[in-house]
């Protein structure tokens, strides 16, 4: 069976030896030179398959990762920042990633391109070896190394609720919301559930990770979005069978939210408290219509914030390479929100520009 | 009214925040309209009244309009 392990340059260097070791012993042996014709014509694709193999390896060797060579519209596109703000962050977030076994040396700028150029699509790492000058094996190393580094150093800002954060920048919240004619003037956020769709998983996930409602294989994550696109609060994983208010009730916001003074809306999924307001659901009067009318423009422009964070990181998009046994796909979409957050802090986000929109119109 | 609604405008502070203030690097500035916050030494800011600008109207704010302390429900704490 032909598979890409198979034709690796370490087997066909072996086949080439072998092959050179046959065509030897039976020159040896006597044989007339049309009764080599195979074995000659296979040795010479060993060679060849060797060279092209060797020739990669040196273009590759050869190659150093350079931002600087990157147009803006190229960085955009590989890297979603633009050269001078990946610099930028790279200072910011304090990137150190040690590697002492494999004894790699990596500059942290690199560490930042290589999370990045891999979560903006779903590229085989192989891809990858040309642009960044390491092998598929050294860019998947560096890759995850990055990306637990990051998530345990800045994880924080989205699995906490920040409260000097959110004291801060509440009143600007509600009065974005409350600029849209929406009845809520306290509401600073929407919580609401997403899934991440992933490969069906075995070893008895499978039943676990099946949504019923979806009709697929996911996991569940619960965020809190801010007017501005950011994911403010995130939880997760969990498995893509529980229900939002499950997740709901597992956070804990219930704890906290109390003390924060400030509400947030959710969908008629949500059990209605002081701290947390849903849409009316049931038999509805004129009125409860009109105010979840009234909601559901912030509502909905404020969940852009879940497809922008697929978009940018569109290598969470692609179930097939998400397998909940083989790779952290919990932490690569908590990374892949936390760089949303990052982007939407440096470029603001489609969302705050149509609620500034809809409030001066 | 116009003056007041140009005015609001041009204080009303919609930008999202620096990277710095995300992620915690930075003080996050007080915005207006969000009366009763402190700054990063512990003072009043902006104070709490009623026709602040960039204030929600008749107490309708979200963390401690109409709490004449200038501290706030939470943000003077």
């Amino acid at each position: 069976m032909v598979s890409a392990s198979g034709n690796r340059l370490v087997r066909w260097r072996a086949r080439r030896r072998i092959l050179g070791h046959a065509l030897l012993a039976s020159h040896a042996a006597g044989r007339c030179l049309v009764d080599l014709a195979p074995l000659m014509r296979q040795y010479r694709q060993a060679q060849r398959e060797v060279a092209l193999s060797l020739d990669r390896r040196r273009r590759i060797g050869a190659t150093s990762f350079n931002l600087n060579v990157f147009s803006s519209q190229k960085c955009l596109s590989l890297f979603r920042f633009l050269p001078q703000h990946l610099g930028r962050l790279v200072d910011l977030l304090a990137i150190n990633v040690p590697f002492p076994r494999t004894r790699l040396s990596v500059p942290p700028t690199d560490c930042l391109a290589i999370v990045l150029r891999r979560l903006a699509s779903p590229t085989p790492w192989v891809d990858l070896e040309e642009l960044f000058g390491r092998s598929a094996s050294a860019l998947c190393h560096i890759f995850y190394a990055t990306v637990a580094m990051m998530m345990e150093k800045w994880g924080a800002n989205l699995t906490e609720w920040r409260v000097e954060f959110m004291r801060e920048r509440a009143a600007l919240y509600a009065e974005m919301i409350e600029g849209t004619c929406a009845y809520l003037d306290r509401c600073v956020g929407f919580i609401d559930g997403t899934a991440i769709f992933i490969a069906r998983p075995g070893e008895g996930l499978q039943r676990a990770c099946y949504s019923g409602h979806k009709r697929k294989h996911a996991v569940n994550f619960q965020s809190v979005l801010t007017p501005h696109g950011l994911i403010f609060h995130l939880f997760g994983t969990w498995e893509g069978r529980r229900h939002d208010l499950k997740l709901s009730f597992e956070s804990g916001l219930d704890a906290f939210l109390p003390h924060a003074m400030v509400n947030i809306y959710g969908d008629a999924a949500y059990m209605v408290r002081p701290w947390v307001q849903a849409a009316f659901s049931g038999v509805m009067t004129d009125e409860h219509s009109a105010c979840n009318a009234t909601m559901a423009v912030p509502r909905t422009a404020v969940e852009w914030g879940f497809k922008n964070v697929k978009q940018t990181c569109a290598a969470l998009d692609y179930p097939r390479k998400l397998k909940l046994r083989e790779g952290p796909v919990g932490l690569l979409f908590s990374t892949a929100a936390f760089l949303w957050n990052l982007r939407c802090c440096t470029y603001g986000s489609s969302t705050s520009s149509f609620l500034i929109a809809t409030r001066r119109a | 009214m116009l003056y007041l609604w140009f005015v609001h405008l041009l204080f009303f502070d919609c930008n999202p925040p620096s990277v710095e203030q995300y992620l915690g690097l930075a003080p996050i500035r007080e915005v207006a309209g969000a009366p009763g916050g402190t700054g990063v030494d512990g003072e009043d800011i902006v104070k709490a009244e009623g026709g602040d600008v960039g204030g929600v109207a008749e107490g309708g704010d979200v963390v401690g309009a109409g709490n004449p302390a200038g501290g706030g429900a939470v943000g003077g704490q």
